[in-house]
């Protein structure tokens, strides 16, 4: 049997602040989560996003921010823990200073999950996480294995060595001179160089639309498509035609029995690549058009990793409440060989009851999911 | 229902090196354990219909990194380095061996990597029997640890939903179902991604036909739930 998913509570910890209220007020204002960071001074990359409401220097940080974002959601929901399953990205290990002290990801998911029901799966597919977790719990939630999951993910990899790292990948944003550390990430922009690293929490209440009438819980938005797949092409770059995000976002379509022309915006993953922008705008292009509006909220927070997707759908979901899509923050030149509705400068009022979100992780795997305006 | 038809257990790094040339050209920039559970795979995929189409579950290792990795970190992190070996980034990187392996197969199907808890080969299970794809490869590595790169190893197992017989055992082994039930109090595991899978692969050959219910033993669960997997041996 099948069941109409909903979500019934949500948290998030951003660099625009520690609720979802003050992420979407940043975004519709312009504001930036994204500054020089000052333990970051003297390195080529010190531009990142910090959630300054949590203490900088623990080493189970991850903990407390995903802590923070968890109890957020069951508040606002009004479920427990215990009879709420959790579908969780914790990003990479932690370490922190010198002395150099490690936290593996895993010892933090065990923390986090051991207050849980059943299930309780660690998802890792890098950039991919948080929406891969949301959408495996509203697979769950739909076939009625569970009546309900929070799911989500959280990140604090902004240390020097991930940052060393990355930049020798070439995926963050080297410091330029002379320009604001806030300009570091440009999506889709024609003078991008990469994305800033942020650390932050996102989580989402995922329940069966039965299980939150009964305990008289109103909805705040509804899922009803999930789609994933894998590029099979290279570990640090997809291929140029988004060829596996394109599969994802038709697989997310299939599943909800909706058409491409039901997406009235997109929240995008638009990191400030230069590959994996073409390469998103290509598939965007070739599954929903030209036309549909466009967003990416990294310009304005950074790339979250793991907590990426969920902070994004809980964007999402107030784009599907108000009908407003935010602005893409740092696009101003928008690159020819990213030709889309782009949003830029300001909100825009569309009207905009349904949006695709989604997210590709370095290493291949790609993940989409489809929410809607709850109507009972 | 599903069928284990295939599983492979790899230990020796030197093995793949010199048993399997070209697949060791694919996986030498690699840390240990995405090698072996790769290798691993490899040999379990020989056994596939459709590789290209097979779900993959990975399991990422408890022990994450390598020698070289940690290195790097600890040289960062205390200002002794100002530039890091992009190669060795990617030992740190949690879906690496899903990405390697669907590389290697053109699979472009559902596929999810599943982070270094304790006790995620079991949920892997899970995700088996919930899966609807003619096949599923699971498979993960992991080390005793990530600072030293002691005692690597690797696991793979291929699933069906076509009854068949399990190529090195010679009879059909069915996964019936897992089970959980709470634990009554924390309970001590060792964090490996592989260990449990070969634990339970041992005993698998030598078990009278009919229903086994394996009791997952405490160290190799989630820390949380005791743990039943119900297999129907042929």
């Amino acid at each position: 049997m099948s069941h109409r998913v909903v979500i019934t509570g949500t948290g998030a910890l951003s660099p625009l602040g520690a609720t979802p209220a003050a992420l979407w007020r940043g975004l519709l204002d312009g504001r930036a989560g994204i500054r020089s960071v000052a333990r970051l001074a003297g390195l080529e990359v010190t531009s990142g996003g910090e959630v300054g409401e949590i203490a900088l220097d623990r080493i189970d940080r991850d903990e407390v921010i995903a802590t923070r974002a968890i109890d957020d959601a069951l508040r606002e929901s009004g479920r427990d823990a215990a009879t709420t399953g959790l579908l969780w990205g914790t990003a990479l290990d932690t370490y922190t200073g010198a002395p150099m002290v490690h936290r593996s990801a895993g010892a933090c998911f065990t923390t986090l999950a051991a207050r849980f029901g059943s299930p309780r799966r660690m998802i890792a597919v890098a950039c991919a996480t948080g929406t891969a977790a949301i959408g495996e719990a509203f697979r769950l939630v739909r076939e009625g294995r569970v009546q309900a999951c929070v799911a989500g993910g959280s990140s604090v990899m902004l240390g020097r060595h991930y940052l060393f790292g990355f930049h020798a990948l070439r995926a963050v944003a080297a410091d330029v001179a002379g320009e604001p550390a806030d300009r570091a990430c440009k999506p889709f922009d024609r003078d991008r160089r990469g994305f800033a690293l942020a650390d932050g929490a996102g989580a989402l209440v995922i329940e069966s639309l039965e299980s939150a009438g009964r305990r008289g819980v109103e909805p705040i938005a509804e899922l009803v498509g999930y789609g994933s797949s894998q590029d099979a092409f290279d570990l640090n770059r997809p291929p140029a035609d988004g060829g596996g995000a394109v599969l994802a976002m038709q697989r997310a379509l299939s599943d909800s029995q909706l058409g491409p022309s039901a997406i009235e915006a997109v929240n995008a993953h638009g990191t400030g690549t230069h590959v994996g922008d073409i390469a998103e705008a290509s598939a965007i292009q070739t599954v929903l058009g030209e036309h549909v509006p466009v967003s990416s909220l990294k310009g304005a927070i950074g790339h979250t990793m793991a907590a990426a997707g969920a902070l994004e759908a809980i964007a999402a979901i107030a784009t599907c409440r108000t009908g407003v899509v935010p602005p893409t923050r740092n696009l101003v030149h928008p690159d020819e060989a990213c030709r889309l509705d782009h949003v830029i400068g300001a909100p825009r009022e569309t009207g905009a009851s349904c949006v695709v979100s989604v997210s590709f992780g370095m290493g291949g795997q790609n993940a989409a999911i489809i929410l809607r305006r709850f109507v009972s | 229902m599903t069928w284990l038809v295939a599983s492979a257990e790899r230990t020796e790094i030197g093995a793949v090196r010199d048993g399997a040339p070209a697949l060791w050209r694919e996986l030498r920039r690699y840390n240990a354990p995405v090698q072996l559970a790769v290798a691993a795979a490899h040999e379990v995929v020989a056994h596939a219909r459709l590789p290209a189409e097979a779900a993959l579950v990975s399991l990422a290792p408890c022990q994450a990194g390598s020698p070289d990795l940690h290195r790097w970190v600890r040289a960062v992190e205390e200002g002794s380095a100002q530039r890091m070996n992009p190669t060795h980034t990617l030992h740190s990187v949690d879906n690496l061996g899903l990405s390697v392996l669907a590389i290697a197969l053109g699979n472009h199907a559902w596929g999810l990597g599943l982070g270094g808890a304790p006790g995620m080969f079991w949920v892997a299970l899970e995700l088996t029997c919930e899966r609807s794809e003619p096949e599923v490869i699971v498979f993960g590595g992991d080390q005793g640890s990530g600072y030293d790169g002691t005692d690597p190893e690797g696991v793979a197992l291929l699933f069906s939903r076509e009854p068949a017989p399990h190529a090195s055992l010679g009879r059909t082994v069915k996964l019936v179902g897992i089970e959980r039930r709470r634990a009554t109090g924390p309970r001590a595991v060792i964090a490996n991604a592989a260990a449990g899978a070969r634990s339970m692969l041992a005993i698998l050959g030598d078990q009278p036909p009919g229903e086994l219910a394996y009791r997952v033993p405490a160290m190799h669960g989630d820390g949380i739930d005791d743990l039943v997997v119900t297999w129907e041996l042929g």
